[in-house]
């Protein structure tokens, strides 16, 4: 059996899958970029496929290392969506470094996209910071989130400035379940702002790292009026994606 | 140092410069010298480059010393025909550099544009000599941060403001037209002559032969399916426009068209055929500014057009001087050219909707990206009606909204990569 492999090479995870030809999903795995970069890619490589493509915010340095073949994270995400959810039209990705909202033609392919600009509000950035401020992981965010009831808001679109008001809401005694909150609806304002002004066409899919917070996927949800499908599976969408790309080049050479 | 002479008579900091000099000529052997199957009459402004502050500042030094006027300009608005008809130099002084933004910063906000910052800082930091030759720095009142950077200029070295009216209609046009008689006047107190007809009309004739020139390479850039010259060096070749001498430069474009029509003959291209053509619309790429058109080349896509003001703006309409009698008629007929400008800062502005429609026709463009300098707000703000219309058209469009330094460089290429793969 040969496999293709897709590596989405993430700014803070390192993303790979395999399928086989028949588009099943072999194999998932998941690793902190900032671990040995040559190692884990070599890792991955060794791993037995027959061809492999790849993706993400550090696909260049991949291919200048390995000499794979690379697409660009938008691609990716499209096709990857597409497997994980046939027929969708909307891609949101929240990844660490940016996000971006996809539409597509309903078969994988890129019909237009928006990405945000260079600033880490409404990325996972975003969070993570928030998280490591509050003590917690990013999943356990989303937990103490939708534990709260309390109303509170983050005025501060920039991260720097946030940090700084989360701190201060810690030391005036606000509880960390509001504070999660309050982070996490800053995030899925910002995110939909851009879905609003980019349009929203149903079915919408959220993919990327950001999509393990369940509480931003049901406020960002409310917000748009849209239920936003999504799965454990769907932080792989670019790597998906980069693996089918690998399938239909082989085929194509 | 073969120039540094000149360097010190012109008050300049010479290590700071030396410092300058020496990134520029890494970034462009890097992004121009190492390309390869560039036409030969590419030559010539690489050679401009490699001298742009040895030979030409020797050059312009030189009328200086003949009692000529050396006038620096920041944009296109200033009737550049009136400094040539007193056979004096008008050049830009735009900056498009990283390199001198820090220094700036220390005296501007952070959150203006780039371009302001980056000629403020070349002023500061006494790194142009340009700047520095000029006899007066001719600022304008285009935009807000540009107005109130002059206040600061004038501090720091001659500096003249040219009110630029922000709507066209009857008032502003007499407004205009009275700034246009009060330049002419100001460049003849400073050439120490009054401008004759014969002059005046010489120094339309000669601005107008080199806009010919541009637009002939416009024209021949990508032709029949042919991409005769890569849209960076055809970007040189419009921001080498404000600092060359006219004549000369005319001269050399018109060799470099004659090459391309050649190479259009032989179906000599710098792309494979099926390349997706761009065009740049937005904000101006001033040198060294060579960021998003070497972006979306090395992703393999050709930049066959800009719509800009170092880009079509500059070259598309000519001054028409038939029937002309009087310097008056002169006057009107420039007047008349300038009011073509459809630069952002005007309001309403719909002439460039429809201009940058136009173009994507003409050019048959695949797609275009919209390239808006941070904190230009004018050019910003107009984006989405830009972009409203492309989409109208069905025509792809990206937008790009960026500055000069090189932290961004990955993610705008991941956008053009993607975009240029919607394209294909
Ligand atoms: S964009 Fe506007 S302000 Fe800038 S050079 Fe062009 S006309 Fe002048
Ligand atoms: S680029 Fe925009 S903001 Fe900057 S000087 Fe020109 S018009 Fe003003």
């Amino acid at each position: 059996m040969s496999l293709y492999l897709g590596i989405d090479a993430g700014s803070t995870y390192i993303k790979a899958a395999w399928l086989n030809h028949s588009l099943e999903i072999k194999r998932l795995e998941v690793v902190p970029t900032h671990a040995d970069f040559e190692r884990v890619v070599s890792r991955f490589l060794e791993f037995e496929h027959s061809s492999a493509v790849a993706t993400g915010y550090c696909r260049k340095r991949l291919s200048a290392l390995f000499g794979v073949k690379d697409i660009s994270e938008i691609k990716a995400h499209a096709r990857g969506a597409q497997l994980l959810f046939p027929g969708v039209r909307t891609v949101i990705d929240v990844g660490g470094q940016d996000s971006k909202v996809i539409r597509t033609d309903g078969k994988g392919r890129v019909v237009d996209f928006v990405m945000n600009d260079r600033c880490a509000a409404g990325t996972g950035r975003f969070l993570e910071i928030a998280a490591l401020r509050l003590g917690v992981s990013v999943e356990a965010l989303s937990d103490l989130a939708s534990k709260s009831s309390e109303i509170i808001t983050i005025s501060s679109m920039c991260v720097v400035f946030a940090e700084t008001e989360i701190i201060s809401l810690l030391a005036q005694g606000t509880s960390k379940d509001a504070i999660a909150k309050a982070v996490i609806d800053s995030v899925a304002t910002r995110i939909a702002s851009m879905v609003k002004g980019f349009g929203l066409m149903d079915p919408v899919v959220f993919t990327g790292g950001a999509a393990l917070c369940s509480y931003l996927v049901e406020r960002l949800s409310q917000i748009l009026g849209s239920k936003l499908l999504t799965s454990h599976r769907a932080q792989f969408a670019g790597a998906i994606g980069a693996a089918i790309e690998a399938m239909n080049r082989k085929g194509s050479s | 140092m073969a120039y540094e002479e000149l360097y010190k008579k012109l008050d300049m900091d010479i290590e700071k410069h030396n410092q300058l000099m020496e990134i520029l000529g890494q970034v462009y052997q890097e992004l121009f010298l190492s390309r390869k199957n560039r036409p030969e009459g590419m030559n010539y402004f690489d050679g401009v480059i490699a001298e742009i502050h040895g030979k030409r500042i020797e050059e312009l030094f030189a009328l200086k010393e003949q009692g000529r006027a050396l006038v620096g300009t920041f944009c296109i608005f200033v009737p550049e025909e009136i400094v040539v008809a007193a056979k004096g130099a008008c050049y830009g002084l735009c900056g498009g550099a990283q390199f001198s933004i820090p220094e700036a910063e220390a005296h501007l906000p952070r959150n203006i544009c780039p371009l302001i910052k980056s000629a403020y800082g070349f002023k500061l930091q006494r790194t142009c000599p340009y700047t520095q030759l000029a006899d007066v720095i001719y600022g304008e009142t285009t935009c807000e941060a540009k107005k109130k950077t002059w206040e600061l200029l004038s501090q720091l070295h001659r500096v003249h403001v040219m009110h630029i009216p922000h709507k066209k209609e009857t008032l502003e046009r007499e407004l205009w037209r009275k700034e246009i008689e009060r330049f002419k006047v100001e460049i003849e107190e400073l050439a120490g002559n009054t401008i004759s007809f014969e002059n005046l009309k010489e120094g339309i004739e000669t601005v107008n032969a080199k806009r010919n020139a541009m637009k002939r390479l416009y024209d021949l850039r990508c032709k029949d399916g042919v991409v005769s010259i890569a849209g960076l060096d055809a970007l040189l070749v419009n921001q080498i426009s404000f600092y060359d001498d006219p004549v000369r430069f005319a001269q050399q474009v018109n060799q470099l068209c004659d090459e391309l029509e050649e190479r259009i003959e032989k179906g000599i291209s710098v792309f494979p055929e099926d390349v997706p053509k761009i065009l740049v619309s937005g904000t101006p790429m001033a040198p060294p500014n060579w960021k998003l058109h070497s972006i979306i080349e090395q992703s393999g896509a050709a930049v066959v057009a800009e719509e800009a003001c170092i880009g079509a703006r500059y070259f598309r309409d000519n001054v028409d001087v038939s029937g002309c009698e009087t310097v008056e008629d002169l006057i009107d007929a420039l007047l008349e050219r300038y009011l073509k400008i459809d630069c952002a800062c005007f309001t309403p502005n719909d002439e460039r909707v429809e201009n940058v429609i136009k173009m994507c026709r003409e050019k048959r463009v695949d797609g275009v990206v919209y390239y808006t300098l941070s904190f230009c707000h004018t050019y910003n703000v107009e984006s989405k009606k830009v972009m409203d219309r492309l989409k109208e058209e069905g025509i792809p469009v990206l937008r790009i909204e960026t500055d000069y330094s090189m932290e961004d460089v990955e993610q705008i290429r991941t956008r053009v990569e993607a975009f240029i793969e919607t394209l294909r």
